[in-house]
C-alpha cells in the first residue's frame, strides 16, 4: 500500500519543483544559522543564489562524517536548543558520537516517512508489530515505533528483551510483523528451532529489516525459516534515522523519499557524480530537516541508482541495496565499528603492540561474533606466565567491549605475526560472515 | 496552477526578490508570510505582470507569463486584489465592479457580465444593497469586499490577495478570510500574502515564509504553526522564554 500517494506518486515535474523550493530554503537556513556551512560556502566561494536547479547541487561543498564529529555536540544545529525536542546520536567512532537534534516538525515528518516504509511492506492497522531494535540513542527503535503507531499497527516495543520472551510474545500476542536487524531475525529463527516452536503456532507474515547490510541469500534464508516476506530499508541517524529509502512490494530496489532527501551517487575518489546504474558512494542532502540540515552528506555507503520507474506507482528514484562501504567501517549487530576505535584503545595499553586483526563470523543462529587478535609486545616479560597473560587479555577485552559497545573476544598472538617485516600491516579485517 | 522558478525582480535596478521558487496547485490556498519589506508585494506584482521580472520563470497553467501584458495575464484567469484595496472612491459600487470586467466589455458579453454581477452579489449581499453608493463611503470591510468582488468580475481561476486583513477590525478580518475560504470552495485557486500569520494559516493549506527577498521555509500550515522560528517571528510566541 502507498501511505502518502499525493507525495509518493508526484509527477517528476512537480517533484522537481518541490525539491528546488525546499533545497533553496534549506540552503538559506543552513547559511544563515549554521556557522559550519557559512564558512564552507564562503571558503568555496559559492553563492547559494546560484543554485537554480537540483543539478546545481554539484556546485556545493560536501559534508563529511569528520565535519560532524568536529562540530560535536551542537555545532551543526540550525536552531536554538530550546526548539529541539529530542536528541539521538550515532554509536561514535573515536569516543565522540554525532549528535542529531529533532524539532517537533522533524519528528512528525520522520514518523510519516517510516509510515511509508511500513506501508510499502504491507504493514497496516491489522498488524501486531514487534520491534526488536534497541530503544536508545540510535534511531531505529524509536523511528519504527512512531511510524508503526502512525499507521495504526499494534506496536509491541520489545527492544532488547531476552530471546525467550521475544518468542513467547511473538507466539502469544500473535505478532505478524517483525522489525529488527536481519541478523536478529536469523538468531530468532534458530531459537525457534531449538525450542521446537513450529511456524504454524506463529502469525508472523512480514519482516522489515535494516541497520546493516544483508545478502539476498540471507533474505531467502530468513524468509524460509520464519515463513515471512522480508523487506529491506535504508536510513542513517545523521540524516534522520530509518525512513530514507525502502523496498515496495516489487522488491526491486529501494525507493528514496525524494521529497525529503536528494540523492547523488559519486565516485569516492574523484568526487564526480557517476551515471545511473554505476556504483558509487551515496550522498544525501536533506530538504526538510529543521534542526540539523545536511548538505551533500557523504554516507560512505556504496550503491547505485536503478534506472527506470517502478511498477508500484511510486515515482521516486530507486537505489540498489547496499554493496559495501568506502571506509573500513564494519557493522556488527547494528553497531558501527571502525578499526581506528580499536587502535585507539590498544595504543593506551602496555604489553601489546598496535597491530591487530578483526575476525568476524556469523554463527548458524545468525549471531555475529567478533574476535580481535592483538599482537603481544616482544618485551612483555611474562608472556609465559599464564595468569598475567589472561589478566592482560581480559582487561583488553573489557576495555574494547566498553569502547565499541558490544561483546567481543580478544586473543593475544605472538609478536610479529600481524605485521610484515617492512612494517606494513596485514589486512586488519577478516569478514567471514557472507561466506 | 502557478509555478515560479528562480524569480529575480525589483524596482529600477534595486533587487528585491533574489531567486524565488514556489508553486500553487489547483484548488489550494497558499499563504506567504513575512515581515514588512520582505518582498511579498513585489512577488505578487511580478506574478501579475505589473513589475517585469529581471530573471526567472513564471508559469500559469503552463503558459509563460514573463512577456505578457497585464490584460493578457487577466485573460489567462489571473486576478490581483491589491494592498489597500485601490478602489475609485467617487465611483459607485456598481461602477467599481464594472471596471473589473473592463477587458471583456465588448458586444455580446453583456449577458456574461451580468452573470458575474449576480454571482458577486450572491457572495457579498452587502454590495448589492449598496450598489448605488460611492465606494469611498463604505466601511473598511465593505471596501475589501468590493475589491475582492471587482477581482472576481474578470472570472479568474487564480486569485491573489495582498494583505487582505490590512486596517480591518479582528471580526471583519475573520469575515474576509471566511470569504476567501469560500472562494476556494467555488473552485478558485488562491495565493495570499499576509502579515497576520496566525489568521491566514488557519485557512491556508500550505505556506511559505519570506525573509529579505528569499523564501526560507515552506510547509503545510500545521508545520509552519509548529515551527519555532515562525512562532517567534510571526506569532509573537516564546518571547518570555527567550528572555529567560
Amino acid at each position: 500500500m502507498i501511505y502518502d500517494p499525493a507525495n509518493e506518486c508526484l509527477s517528476r515535474a512537480n517533484l522537481e519543483q518541490l525539491q528546488i523550493e525546499r533545497l533553496q530554503a534549506t540552503l538559506f537556513r543552513a547559511r544563515q544559522n549554521v556557522g559550519f556551512y557559512r564558512k564552507a560556502l564562503a571558503a568555496e566561494n559559492v553563492e547559494i543564489e546560484s543554485v537554480r536547479s537540483v543539478a546545481d547541487l554539484r556546485k556545493l561543498p560536501f559534508t563529511t562524517k569528520e565535519d560532524l564529529i568536529q562540530n560535536y555536540p551542537y555545532g551543526m544545529f540550525a536552531l536554538p536548543l530550546h526548539d529541539v525536542v529530542r536528541l539521538h546520536s550515532t554509536s561514535g567512532t573515536t569516543g565522540k558520537p554525532i549528535v542529531v537534534g529533532y524539532t517537533h516538525n522533524d519528528i512528525q515528518i520522520w514518523t510519516q516517512l517510516v509510515a511509508r516504509v511500513l506501508s510499502a511492506a504491507g504493514v497496516s492497522n491489522r498488524d501486531f508489530a514487534q520491534i526488536s531494535f534497541h530503544y536508545g540513542q540510535t534511531t531505529a527503535g524509536m523511528g519504527f515505533h512512531y511510524g508503526a503507531e502512525r499507521i495504526g499497527a499494534s506496536v509491541i516495543p520489545l527492544s532488547g528483551e531476552s530471546i525467550g520472551r521475544q518468542i513467547m510474545v511473538m507466539r502469544d500476542y500473535r505478532t505478524s510483523a517483525l522489525i529488527g536487524t536481519p541478523s536478529y531475525a536469523m538468531h530468532l529463527s534458530c531459537a525457534l528451532k531449538e525450542q521446537n516452536v513450529p511456524l504454524s503456532e506463529l502469525a508472523l507474515r512480514v519482516g522489515i529489516f535494516g541497520a546493516e547490510s544483508w545478502s539476498e541469500k540471507m533474505r531467502s534464508e530468513i524468509e524460509k525459516n520464519l515463513g515471512i516476506k522480508a523487506f529491506d530499508n535504508y536510513g542513517m541517524t545523521e540524516l534522520i534515522g530509518p525512513g530514507v529509502s525502502f523496498e515496495c512490494e516489487k522488491r526491486n530496489g529501494l525507493h528514496v523519499n525524494e521529497d525529503h532527501f536528494l540523492i547523488e551517487v559519486i565516485d569516492p575518489v574523484t568526487l564526480d557524480p557517476v551515471g545511473i546504474g554505476t556504483e558509487g558512494e551515496l550522498v544525501f542532502t536533506t530538504l526538510t530537516r529543521e534542526a540539523c540540515p545536511l548538505v551533500r552528506y557523504r554516507t560512505g555507503d556504496l550503491a547505485s541508482i536503478i534506472p527506470g520507474t517502478c511498477e508500484c506507482g511510486r515515482t521516486s528514484v530507486r537505489m540498489s541495496r547496499l554493496s559495501g562501504r568506502t571506509d573500513d567501517m564494519i557493522i556488527v549487530d547494528g553497531t558501527n565499528i571502525f578499526p581506528a576505535q580499536i587502535e585507539q584503545v590498544i595504543l593506551g595499553i602496555e604489553g601489546v603492540r598496535p597491530y591487530f586483526r578483526i575476525v568476524l563470523d556469523r554463527l548458524d543462529d545468525g549471531t555475529d561474533t567478533i574476535v580481535v587478535q592483538v599482537e603481544a609486545s616482544p618485551d612483555f616479560p611474562s608472556l609465559d606466565r599464564l595468569g598475567q597473560v589472561e589478566k592482560l587479555r581480559s582487561g583488553l577485552e573489557s576495555r574494547l567491549g566498553e569502547a565499541l559497545g558490544l561483546k567481543l573476544t580478544v586473543s593475544l598472538v605472538e609478536p610479529k605475526t600481524l605485521n610484515s617485516p617492512d612494517g606494513k600491516k596485514y589486512r586488519c579485517i577478516v569478514d567471514n560472515r557472507s561466506k | 496552477m502557478l509555478r515560479v522558478r528562480n524569480l529575480v525582480s525589483g524596482y529600477g535596478g534595486r533587487r528585491v526578490l533574489k531567486g524565488i521558487s514556489m508553486h500553487v496547485d489547483k484548488g489550494e490556498i497558499v499563504a506567504i508570510i513575512g515581515a514588512n519589506g520582505a518582498g511579498k508585494t513585489t512577488l505578487l506584482k511580478s506574478i501579475a505582470g505589473i513589475l517585469k521580472p529581471e530573471d526567472g520563470e513564471v508559469l500559469l497553467c503552463g503558459s509563460d507569463m514573463k512577456n505578457k501584458k497585464s490584460d493578457e495575464i487577466i485573460g489567462l484567469g489571473c486576478a490581483l486584489v491589491p494592498e489597500g484595496r485601490e478602489l475609485f472612491p467617487f465611483m459607485t459600487v456598481r461602477e467599481n465592479l464594472n471596471l473589473g470586467s473592463y477587458s471583456r466589455q465588448k458586444k455580446g458579453k453583456r449577458a456574461e457580465i451580468q452573470e458575474n454581477f449576480d454571482s458577486v452579489y450572491a457572495l457579498f449581499p452587502r454590495l448589492k444593497e449598496r450598489q448605488g453608493q460611492f465606494a469611498g463611503s463604505l466601511s473598511g470591510g465593505e471596501q475589501q469586499m468590493l475589491a475582492i468582488g471587482r477581482a472576481l468580475m474578470g472570472e479568474p481561476s487564480f486569485v491573489m490577495f495582498d494583505e487582505p486583513s490590512m486596517g480591518l477590525a479582528p471580526l471583519v478580518i475573520k469575515d474576509i478570510l471566511l470569504n476567501i475560504a469560500l472562494l476556494r470552495e467555488r473552485g478558485k485557486t488562491i495565493l495570499v500574502v499576509e502579515q497576520n500569520a496566525r489568521a491566514i494559516l488557519k485557512i491556508a493549506d500550505r505556506g511559505y515564509v519570506m525573509e529579505s527577498g528569499s523564501l526560507i521555509l515552506s510547509g503545510t500550515s500545521a508545520e509552519l504553526l509548529e515551527n519555532a522560528d515562525v512562532q517567534r517571528a510571526y506569532l509573537g510566541k516564546e518571547y518570555s522564554s527567550i528572555a529567560e
